[in-house]
């Protein structure tokens, strides 16, 4: 065996075997996707190993958080080529916290699913295309190349166009082309800012942009480039005012992909924001783009908080809360302050849970009610107090109760927010947060608390016929989202600790553009 | 379409373009061809097979469910990287080997085939199934 080494290009140093713990939050979920296309015919196996091939994502990205801890940040160049030329993953803290957290999450929607997807809709790829959305999400998280960051964004969009129209109903196409135009919109700015990017400076790779960048003034062909990014970024992670399309297209698929969109995708909109403007555009952190973020978090806080006070849908009112949440996170961006982005990574992390969890617990009730109207629906309570009571936490995380999840990240933005005496985004987070109470608590008092309601009983009846033998198992993994998120908030130390290394990291990435360029460069 | 003057050329060209594909794709790496223009030629050969003799006997003659046989390339492309772990260079690096069939004759195989033949096959696959697929309604 002979190793290809055309001269000049090549590195010399051999890559130990530890190094491709990078690879496995991708290349595990798209081998076992590449398994479960081909077994088609087998379907009732692909739950058992989409499950294998999630835990051994899961170990792999643990294994990586853990490389990363001991070792600081890493990197691959793949095919071995030179880092300017080749495409680098590189793994630091925002991206693996978050990969850890997307793969976690898919495993628990993958045993949510096993009772909720039928034949047919496994035959049609439910679980090949899962597998091929969360390559796609932890490749985004781990790509320290900005086109490559392009190509993982169609990934994750192609798999999630297969699976919001799973089901064929005309209401589900209706949302899904909301839902496809206003991404491809999205994804052409983003490729457009990322062409310019490569006339101006000739290199995509981001710790290279990076060392370029920084320093240079914040003028001309630069702004240009901010701005598209901006508008591309905030119209994927569904922020005011570019949100429209998320309330619009999210209570359309069915509920467990609802569950998956609203845990993951936004957030990529969000890291990508997260990681273009401090890492890729470090003189972006001191100009207008940070006021922006600033208006446009404040957008969303209010929009949501307040869309969500007025729906009656459940799901919509969970989408509207979900566009309210980005709004925390854009807001924490723009103070761009260490224990602002340390916070915000958090909130990312509890977003996730949380929202994933929301959504489960809304397929769980629709299972046994079938509806999520809150005109009709009624006695939840009475029937299924275990999943009240998981609501009710979920309510408490969401709004940010202490000693809940939600509480933290919140408290820390709060008092950041009065260090750079930046009072509008500082209300806007009380409000809003007061106003998800509001919401949250009206769905709990009208859905769950109150009793069956006589016109919801033939509903009731209608649907307890359905229950099938998965039932049961279909709440290990609320349970266990809402365990995690409950362990976050009574013990977020441990995670404050990683988010704000993740947090140093984005405001002197100088040990992410070493770990890509090693010293010489 | 399916005149008998197609018909009877149909099996000979299909055949003969599915050849010519895999000549394209073995070509590809040090000259113009490659993975996914050798399985676009060959998609098209049939996609010409089922126009000509219907979708039925395409479906006989591939065996397997085309997706099954894009997702069969996946695997291969995916796995093709891995190789170079044993080599101590990084993911996708290519890794060659030069078995000898006779003491003149030695052939040359290396990963970026492998991952070339993935690509053929995903190419194949999709297409072939889109393709079928909308024959079919007609």
């Amino acid at each position: 065996m002979d190793v290809s080494t055309p001269e000049g290009v090549m590195l010399a140093a051999p890559t130990p075997a530890i190094d491709w713990l990078i690879l496995t939050p991708v290349i595990i979920p798209l081998i076992t996707a590449a398994l479960l296309i081909m077994m088609r015919r087998t379907v009732v196996l692909h739950p058992l190993i989409a499950f294998l091939g999630l835990s051994a994502t899961i170990a792999g990205n643990s294994a990586l958080l853990w490389r990363i801890y001991t070792e600081g940040p890493l990197a691959m160049t793949m095919g071995n080529w030179y880092p300017p030329f080749g495409i680098s993953f590189v793994a630091d803290y925002l991206g693996v916290i978050l990969s850890l957290t997307a793969s976690v999450t898919v495993l628990m929607i993958a045993l949510y699913a096993i009772g909720d997807s039928n034949g047919r809709e496994r035959r049609f790829g439910f679980y090949p295309l899962l597998m091929t959305l969360l390559v796609g999400v932890n490749g985004s998280f781990l790509t320290g190349d900005i086109f490559n960051l392009y190509v993982w964004f169609e990934v994750f969009l192609i798999s999630s166009f297969g699976l919001i129209i799973l089901g064929g109903q005309p209401r589900q196409l209706d949302g899904a082309v909301k839902y496809c135009f206003l991404n491809l919109i999205a994804t052409t700015l983003f490729l457009i800012a990322t062409g310019y990017l490569y006339g101006i400076y000739g290199t995509l790779n981001m710790a290279d942009l990076s060392r370029i960048i920084s320093g240079a003034p914040f003028e001309g062909s630069l702004v240009v480039v901010s701005a598209l990014y901006l508008l591309a970024f905030s119209m994927k992670a569904a922020a005011f005012p570019l949100f429209f399309w998320l309330p619009a297209s999210y209570h359309t698929p069915k509920i467990v992909v609802s569950a998956l969109f609203a845990g993951l995708l936004t957030k990529v909109g969000v890291y990508a924001l997260l990681r273009t403007f401090t890492v890729i555009l470090p003189p972006a952190m001191d100009s207008w783009i940070m006021e922006a973020l600033l208006y446009a978090g404040i957008g969303s806080m209010v929009v949501g908080a307040l869309g969500a006070v007025v729906q009656t849908d459940l799901r919509r009112l969970f989408s509207f809360l979900l566009v309210g949440s980005i709004g925390f996170m854009m807001v924490g961006l723009s103070l761009a302050t260490e224990k602002a982005l340390a916070a915000t990574i958090f909130y990312m992390v509890h977003s996730i849970l949380v929202m994933t969890a929301l959504f489960l617990t809304a397929g769980l009730v629709d299972r046994y009610r079938g509806s999520l109207d809150l005109r009709v629906l009624s006695g939840v309570s009475g029937d299924l107090p275990f999943l009240s009571l998981m609501f009710l936490a979920l309510v408490f995380m969401a709004s940010g109760f202490p000693p809940f999840s939600g509480f933290w990240p919140k408290l820390a933005l709060i008092s950041e927010s009065l260090k750079v005496a930046s009072y509008w985004g500082m209300a806007t987070i009380i409000f809003s947060s007061f106003l998800s109470l509001i919401a949250l608590g009206r769905a709990f008092a009208f859905g769950f608390w109150r009793p069956l309601l006589d016109e919801a009983k033939p509903l009731v009846e209608d649907q307890n016929l359905k229950r099938t033998k998965f039932g049961k198992l279909q709440y290990l993994p609320v349970m266990a989202l809402v365990i995690m998120a409950i362990l976050i908030g009574i013990l977020p130390s441990y995670l404050f600790e990683l988010t704000t290394l993740g947090a140093k990291l984005l405001l002197n990435p100088e040990p992410y553009v070493n770990a890509v360029l090693g010293g010489a460069s | 379409m399916s005149t008998l003057i197609l018909r009877t050329i149909a099996p000979t060209l299909t055949s003969l373009m599915v050849i010519y594909s895999i000549v394209v794709l073995l070509s590809g790496h040090n000259e113009p061809g490659g993975g996914f223009i050798g399985g676009l030629i060959a998609a098209s050969a049939f996609a010409l097979y089922g126009i000509a003799c219907g979708v039925g006997p395409v479906r006989r003659a591939i065996y397997f469910h085309p997706i099954s046989i894009a997702g069969f390339g996946m695997l291969l492309a995916a796995l093709s990287g891995l190789p170079s772990l044993m080599e101590g260079v990084p993911y996708l690096t290519g890794v060659w080997w030069f078995p000898k069939l006779s003491k003149t004759v030695e052939l040359a195989l290396s990963t970026p085939l492998f991952f070339d033949i993935g690509v053929w096959l995903v190419v194949v696959g999709s297409l072939v199934s889109i393709a079928l697929a909308l024959e079919e309604k007609d």
